[in-house]
């Protein structure tokens, strides 16, 4: 476990003396500083007025906790590259858990240096320390950092001060005036007088660092249970190398989802590159998927819309693709289904299809209509997201509700939502409209059918809907055929009813 | 000798242009049939006058473009465009995908499931997708031509500037390739350049008189006129939709077919003054 610490959140250079305050006891008191203002003398806890006597020069930069703290989750994910399990520790450190990755670096110093060099790169001072537990992590990556055996923590722990144990200032006071000053000299000494006298906290945290109570870091992201990543030495920059990349990663994903008899109903795709920038790809299906050409089809499309904004000059070098939401699928031949061979190969298409058109724009633009249980017209239908059960069992639509012989349709092929209101004249006030203007335009009604009556839904407290409707089929001197409606009775429910536009007949 | 190979010649013309095989002076030769009607299947609208200039009705995996004939007809075109669309999905199975504008539901409407199923458009069978402008709309349309379970596809473009002639060219070549048709409604001029196979101007079509009686409107009833036709001569006529039987039905002794001056090229002067009677 390693722990990190920033100390200047806004380097703007190196040699000015800069820090940020804050207003804590009805005073401004420094919060952070940079290591130039910390070699002229400075504390964080100072008075801005006492820094201020010493250095007229300071730079003084407001705090801004929230800006820190999303700062700490971009690195948090940066650092994405080195383990998946990352876990804030607000704030200003960083939890890696990375049992099992360090090999991948070349072991767990040159991991580090690989780390510090990069947050360094990026005008980041931090110091990072390697231990078995986050506790004893966070004591030392405070105090010089390095690393601890697996049998080493007592020894390393020993010499450092009591408020390397993640404890609050009135516990350190407290401990100081009993003497109490190295976390060595807590070893030894009586547990339940301490715990009487200080609370629980205390052995609680010393413990942890310890290894003597187990501790788990809640990683900012769930770690999925399928996923594949690649490294390179040498960065990949070119569109082709990212595919074949995408190639070898999908065909170990679907390997692993068919060994568990799932398939993926979600892919994230992260690319860390070299310079520090992190681009993040999130692709939905329609259903679960276990293709690997599919996967890596749906993936290259998205990337080619991001082109542009990948980073081209200097290339990526860690590359993974996970399958964070995934579903049961039961094993198939892949081939036999995909062929002519009769049976599925329509859906098989068809899913195909939705699936790259929901890479592009997103599973919820593409949709299909759902009858709903509403005389309100616009109540009567739903847009739901196009799932291919459906469309292969048809639908709870009607299957021949086509018009009566000569009649015109009685709802229009197209609804316009929300309503429009338009200026309408009828000769006399409940009867239909003569002639009516809508978007500067107007229209001389020259036949109308109607009124249906539409009564509002009272059972249901639905905005909008509370008046009466009156609709009309109305013919243009042209032959064009609108939906209008008056809205409120005339005199039960109004005095002037207003007249709306809500649909385009053929 | 030269004779078989001017046939020859003529077969193959017929071939890359995909359409019948015309041969002057007269009857068709059996053997011309058989090749003109490979490898090309056509859906007839069900009225003969029409079907005749269409070499036996609209070509199945092809482009054909549907415009309002005059500004503010968007209503007639769509109307037309989604009669069209119910008479191949009733010939062909599988979903139609509309592909569609964002600001074309906004402006011109959405599509409205319990009148689509009016006109004889099952909505169950539709597949919607909304894209936030032209070049997206035009590639979900011609992606959806790569996918042979589809019935059709119907491209409406609120913006129809995006499509230039190279644009309606790919959808035509990916639609041969696939054999799924695709309608267009572009909401542009008539006059713009197109690779459509045919294209259609409509407008509404409204009886003299007045009336407010229950049922006054009757079936819906579009002037059509056929603008340009790869195939063949031009025309223009009065139709009406009858749903239940998913079929067109000519309304007016007005229609007829226009004399096209040249035989591929459709002569805008005359189709424009016929649309302005």
């Amino acid at each position: 476990m390693r722990d990190r610490r920033r100390t200047a959140p806004n380097e703007a250079s190196r040699t000015a003396l800069l820090v940020t305050v804050a207003k804590t006891e009805k005073a401004l008191r420094l919060v952070a500083l940079n290591k130039a203002a910390a070699c002229a003398g400075l504390t964080s806890g100072m008075a801005l007025a006492d820094a201020r006597a010493m250095l007229p020069v300071l730079d003084v930069v407001e705090d801004g906790p929230e800006a820190d703290a999303a700062l700490l989750r971009d690195v948090a994910q940066w650092c994405g590259r080195y383990t998946p399990l990352v876990a804030l520790d607000r704030p200003r450190g960083l939890f890696l858990d990375i049992c099992g990755c360090a090999h991948l670096f070349g072991g767990e110093a040159a991991l580090v240096d690989d780390l510090l060099m990069r947050l360094a790169g990026a005008g980041f001072a931090a110091a990072a320390a390697v231990a078995p537990t986050p506790g004893a992590a966070f004591a030392l990556a405070r105090h010089g950092g390095g690393f601890i055996a697996e049998d080493g923590i007592v020894d390393a722990l020993a010499p450092l001060p009591l408020s390397a144990l993640r404890l609050d200032q009135e516990n350190v006071a407290a401990l100081d005036r009993l003497g109490l000053k190295r976390i060595g000299q807590l070893i030894d000494a009586p547990r339940a007088p301490l715990a009487a006298r200080l609370g629980e906290t205390l052995l609680k945290r010393f413990d942890q660092a310890l290894g003597r109570m187990a501790e788990p870091i809640s990683p900012l992201t769930p770690v999925p249970r399928f996923s594949a990543e690649r490294r390179f030495i040498e960065p990949l920059a070119l569109a082709d190398g990212i595919a074949a990349c995408l190639k070898s990663l999908t065909t170990h994903l679907a390997a692993a989802l068919e060994r568990r008899g799932g398939g993926a109903r979600r892919l994230d795709l992260v690319l860390f590159g070299v310079a520090g920038s992190r681009v993040s790809i999130t692709v939905s299906t329609s259903r679960p998927l276990r293709d690997a050409g599919r996967m890596a089809e749906l993936l290259n499309e998205r990337l080619a819309a991001l082109a542009p904004r990948a980073d081209k000059d200097t290339g990526f070098d860690v590359i993974r693709l996970s399958a964070p939401v995934t579903a049961p699928l039961d094993p198939v031949q892949i081939g036999i289904t995909d062929g002519s061979l009769g049976g599925d190969g329509g859906s098989e298409d068809l899913a195909r299809l939705i699936d790259r058109l929901g890479a592009r724009f997103g599973l919820r633009r593409i949709v299909r209509l759902s009858p709903l249980d509403s005389h309100i017209p616009e109540f009567a239908v739903a847009a739901v997201p196009a799932v291919l059960e459906a469309l292969r069992n048809g639908s709870a639509w009607p299957e021949d509700a086509s018009a009566e012989d000569d009649d015109a349709p009685a709802r229009p092929m197209r609804l316009i939502e929300p309503p429009e209101p338009v200026d309408a004249i009828a000769e006399v006030p409940d009867g239909p409209p003569v002639r009516f203007s809508w978007r500067r335009m107007s229209y001389r009604v020259a036949r109308a059918e109607g009124p249906e009556r539409l009564a509002p839904e009272w059972w249901h407290a639905r905005g909008g809907a509370h008046l009466t409707r009156d609709y009309y089929r109305v013919e243009d001197e042209d032959g064009r055929r609108f939906w209008l409606y008056r809205a409120g009775l005339y005199i039960q429910e109004t005095a002037s009813p207003r007249w709306f536009i809500h649909g385009i007949f053929a | 000798m030269a004779r078989v190979l001017v046939e020859e010649l003529r077969r193959k013309i017929a071939a890359i242009e995909a359409r019948p095989l015309v041969v002057p002076g007269g009857a068709v030769p059996g053997e011309a049939m058989r090749h003109a009607g490979e490898g090309r299947s056509v859906v007839p609208l069900g009225v003969p006058e029409i079907d005749h200039l269409l070499g036996g009705g609209l070509a199945r995996g092809d482009l054909h473009e549907v415009t309002g004939a005059t500004p503010r007809q968007d209503g007639a075109a769509t109307g037309f465009a989604l009669a069209l669309a119910a008479r191949l999905m009733a010939m062909r199975p599988g979903p139609l995908l509309w592909a569609q504008q964002a600001m074309s539901a906004q402006e011109a409407g959405a599509p409205y499931g319990p009148g689509l199923s009016l006109l004889g458009l099952n909505p169950g069978r539709l597949l919607i997708v909304h894209s936030g402008n032209a070049r997206d709309t035009l590639w979900a349309a011609e992606e959806g031509l790569s996918c042979r379970a589809l019935a059709l596809v119907l491209a409406e473009l609120w913006d129809g500037r995006a499509l230039s002639l190279i644009a309606s060219r790919r959808l035509r070549l990916a639609a041969q390739a696939s054999g799924v048709p695709v309608l267009l409604l572009s909401g542009r001029n008539a006059d713009a350049p197109s690779a459509a196979s045919t294209r259609w101007g409509v407008a509404a079509r409204s009886d003299a008189g007045l009336s407010f009686s229950a049922h006054a409107l009757g079936r819906p009833r579009w002037k059509i006129a056929l603008d340009k036709n790869r195939g063949g001569r031009l025309g223009a006529w009065t139709v009406e939709w009858k749903s239940d039987a998913y079929r067109f039905h000519l309304s007016s002794a007005h229609s007829g077919a226009l004399a096209a001056l040249s035989f591929d090229r459709p002569d805008h002067a005359r189709s424009a003054a016929h649309g302005a009677e």
